[in-house]
């Protein structure tokens, strides 16, 4: 679990926005992680998902390093940022944009 | 075994003592819950913190615990002063 664990953590400082969902970009399965994933469309800038589908370990793992037990789950610049409610109601509150743009900028 | 909307209503309210939920059945399944919630004691709690709160009050009715709630929409606020 450990080496997975690593490799969930360098994910998640490597890239600047990395979502875990239920399937992918291209096939969310799960209403909510659509829904987020379609957040970060409209705003047009460069994401990651990790499909918690791909290996069973995934999810323990990750529930391990954020102790937020559903999914999607989303970081941004290496942060946890929460679930796709708090994401939606950041959008909302336009919120969003600065904490993407400082993440993006800090990537390149 | 699901829950129904009163019983999840209660189950938060007992969680966060003065709260008030409303639940909203999203897929008519009874196991996909949009809340509502009010309460005083997310005063000074970034978004984070409050669902985290609220999440610590559902988990053991979740999948990793009974599995009655499938998924939850959450939206907290503070009461009207």
């Amino acid at each position: 679990m450990t080496e997975l664990r690593e490799q969930l953590e360098k994910a998640i400082a490597d890239t600047p926005i990395l979502l875990f969902t239920k399937g992918n970009k291209m096939f969310p399965r799960c209403g909510f992680s659509a829904a987020v994933i379609d957040v970060f469309n409209q705003m047009g800038v460069p994401f990651e998902t990790i499909d918690i589908f791909e290996d069973p370990d995934i999810r323990p793992t990750l529930v391990s390093i954020t102790d937020w037990p559903t999914t999607p789950q989303i970081f941004i610049g290496g942060e946890f940022i929460g679930g796709g409610d708090i994401v939606r109601e950041m959008f909302a509150a336009g919120e969003l944009q600065p904490v993407v743009e400082k993440a993006l900028a800090a990537a390149q | 075994m699901v829950m129904q909307k009163e019983q999840i209503e209660i189950l938060v309210e007992d969680g966060l003592g003065g709260a008030v939920c409303k639940a909203r059945d999203l897929t008519g399944t009874e196991d996909h819950w949009g809340l509502e919630i009010t309460w005083a004691g997310f005063e000074g709690m970034s978004r984070l913190e409050a669902h985290k709160t609220v999440l610590t009050v559902l988990r053991p009715h979740m999948d990793e615990g009974s599995g009655e709630i499938h998924a939850v929409q959450i939206t907290t606020r503070l009461p009207q002063a």
